[in-house]
């Protein structure tokens, strides 16, 4: 590989990192990630909206003829 | 109705799914016939935690022969070579070709008549269009289980040097401008990150996330809008925070040019040449038709008949060239049956996509740096039972196709594994819908945003798990398999 090519190197300044750009979570979002009574709930939910979408993605699926 | 034969190439998701609902539709009225080149079954999905050491293949893997012979299918451990749809010479029985790969039995060639034929081959890895990429060479890849177990002898051996003190960089992602699969490539890199957090040692890691996307969180499908918070966001400022938050750096509109050891060459979009010093890299490979050719009654080679420019079958999409402003949502196939020959069906990976979802994107020097379009579990399998029904039906009498499965009619839920831990691990679940999207139906995104959301959290992981066993279990086509979704 020529020398011609630009070498990565990882940024010096976090300002110049693409990670200073993205929007970070506070604590209590991250908190609530792995808050064992919050996340039963959100597993209820979530598994809902899944078998939702499954239900609407088959009942899509349809039969053309009979 | 006679008996009637049916062959199903590929036991992947789409061709095991087809081939388990043909054999329980139809029963003894018709002879289901698998063609695999592989003796087992792999739940690709699980493969990431192999290559980070969590599980071992055994846990991924299982011999699909003991299964069919369970439930009466006939298994072929054998590669398809050539189709003859119009049989041979006066004999009009169509069959396909096909080569032993029993060790012991290896080239030995067998002729596999057949009524109806499901091909879904999937893809073949495509190591080759990427000098120095894939695990015979200097990368990594978590495509299959062994190649997942070699990335995880890597990694612990890494993990043991940075216990000594050595510092290490990792660079995961995509290994060509035209790969696909970026979710495997993502879930790899968090999971990989979350281990090397886990076992003490990311301090002395610095990751890096190399993709083809024009911006993270594209996957392949254009990006995904979700509403939350307010906002509608694009999957890309949940994909960046993800990153930022584990420290993982990334760069976008690559193309893999060449790997050497310890070093990646790429370009990117705007035609600078780049490179990169690694330790360790994952780069997915981009997929390739398997080399299935056709050829007519007369011998004469009919593969450009029957299969795309890229090797994937002609179905019943709309293959005529468009721009991207022009795609829509109608141009994907709806119940996959080959517009040539009608007993000729294609499922999963293996046929041909009209038009890619994301934006087709090229450098100034013409190389092109853009997703390929996704086909991941739930749809392949979507696909494999619809191609079922069509043919259970069209064997019981009806004329043509009766189920439909367009990616532009249904949704995804995906569940992006972004750590293993049943008390602090995470993953991101997502559901999508249309896969496709329908901009005449939804014109602001392209998806109803009523069903199209994304989170992270413990529960994603729970699910995730409970996904793993529960899709083994149906796989394994063991009591209520049927039951369970695709």
């Amino acid at each position: 590989m020529g020398d011609e090519r630009l070498h990565y190197a990882p940024p010096a300044r976090p300002q110049v990192r693409p990670a200073f750009f993205a929007t970070l979570p506070t604590r209590p979002t991250r908190w609530l990630r792995t808050n064992l009574l919050w996340q039963v709930l959100r597993f209820a939910v979530i598994n809902l909206k899944m078998i939702r979408l499954i239900a609407l993605s088959h009942h899509q699926g349809r039969r053309l003829r009979s | 109705m006679s008996h009637a034969r049916v062959v199903v190439l590929g036991a992947g998701v789409a061709g095991h799914t087809a081939a388990s609902f043909l054999k329980k539709w139809l029963g003894s009225a018709a002879e289901v016939t698998v063609v695999s080149p592989k003796p087992d079954y792999n739940w690709i999905p699980s493969n990431i935690w192999v290559g980070v050491g969590l599980l071992e293949p055994r846990q991924v893997l299982f011999p699909l022969a003991p299964v069919y012979a369970r439930h009466g299918i006939m298994f072929r451990q054998a590669r398809a070579l050539v189709l003859h749809p119009e049989g041979e010479g006066a004999e009009a029985q169509p069959f396909v070709e096909i080569e032993s790969t029993v060790p012991g039995e290896e080239g030995q060639r067998t002729r596999l008549p057949y009524d109806y034929l499901v091909n879904a081959t999937g893809p073949r890895l495509d190591f080759e269009a990427t000098p120095g990429l894939g695990p015979g060479a200097h990368s990594h890849s978590v495509c299959t289980a062994p190649h997942a177990k070699a990335a995880a002898d890597t990694f612990l051996d890494l993990v043991e040097r940075m216990r000594r003190g050595e510092r290490k960089r990792f660079v995961v992602g995509t290994g060509h401008g035209t790969c696909t699969c970026q979710g495997a490539a993502f879930e790899y890199v968090v999971n990989l990150e979350f281990e090397l957090r886990a076992r003490g040692v990311r301090d002395k890691a610095e990751v890096v996330y190399l993709t083809n996307e024009y911006e993270v969180g594209d996957f392949g499908m254009d990006a995904v809008h979700i509403r939350r918070g307010g906002y509608v966001t694009p999957s890309k400022v949940f994909t960046e925070s993800l990153f930022a938050e584990r420290g993982v750096d990334w760069i976008t509109r690559a193309h893999v040019q060449g790997v050497e050891p310890g070093r990646i060459a790429f370009e990117t979009l705007d035609g600078l040449e780049h490179d990169i010093a690694f330790d360790m890299a994952m780069l997915l490979p981009p997929f390739k038709w398997v080399g299935l050719r056709a050829v007519d009654r007369l011998g004469q080679d009919m593969t450009a008949r029957l299969f795309a420019p890229s090797g994937f079958m002609r179905v019943d999409a709309d293959y005529s060239p468009k721009s991207y402003e022009a795609f829509r949502a109608a141009d994907w196939p709806r119940t996959y049956q080959n517009p040539d020959f009608p007993n000729l069906f294609a499922a999963g990976i293996a046929f041909a996509p009209p038009h890619p979802i994301s934006r087709p994107r090229q450098s100034p020097k013409g190389t092109p740096i853009a997703p390929a379009p996704p086909r991941t579990g739930m749809p392949s399998a979507m696909i494999g039972k619809a191609v079922a029904h069509s043919i259970a039906d069209m064997l019981q009498g009806s004329p043509g196709p009766t189920r439909t499965a367009s990616m532009a009619e249904m949704g995804a839920a995906c569940v992006a594994s972004a750590g293993n831990n049943p008390f602090t691990g995470t993953a991101a679940s997502m559901t999508v819908y249309p896969i496709v999207p329908d901009y005449e139906r939804y014109p602001d995104y392209g998806r109803d945003l009523r069903h199209t959301f994304g989170e992270i959290g413990l529960a994603g992981h729970w699910i995730k798990i409970l996904l793993h066993h529960l899709f083994l279990h149906k796989a394994r086509l063991r009591p209520f398999w049927s039951l369970i979704p695709e």
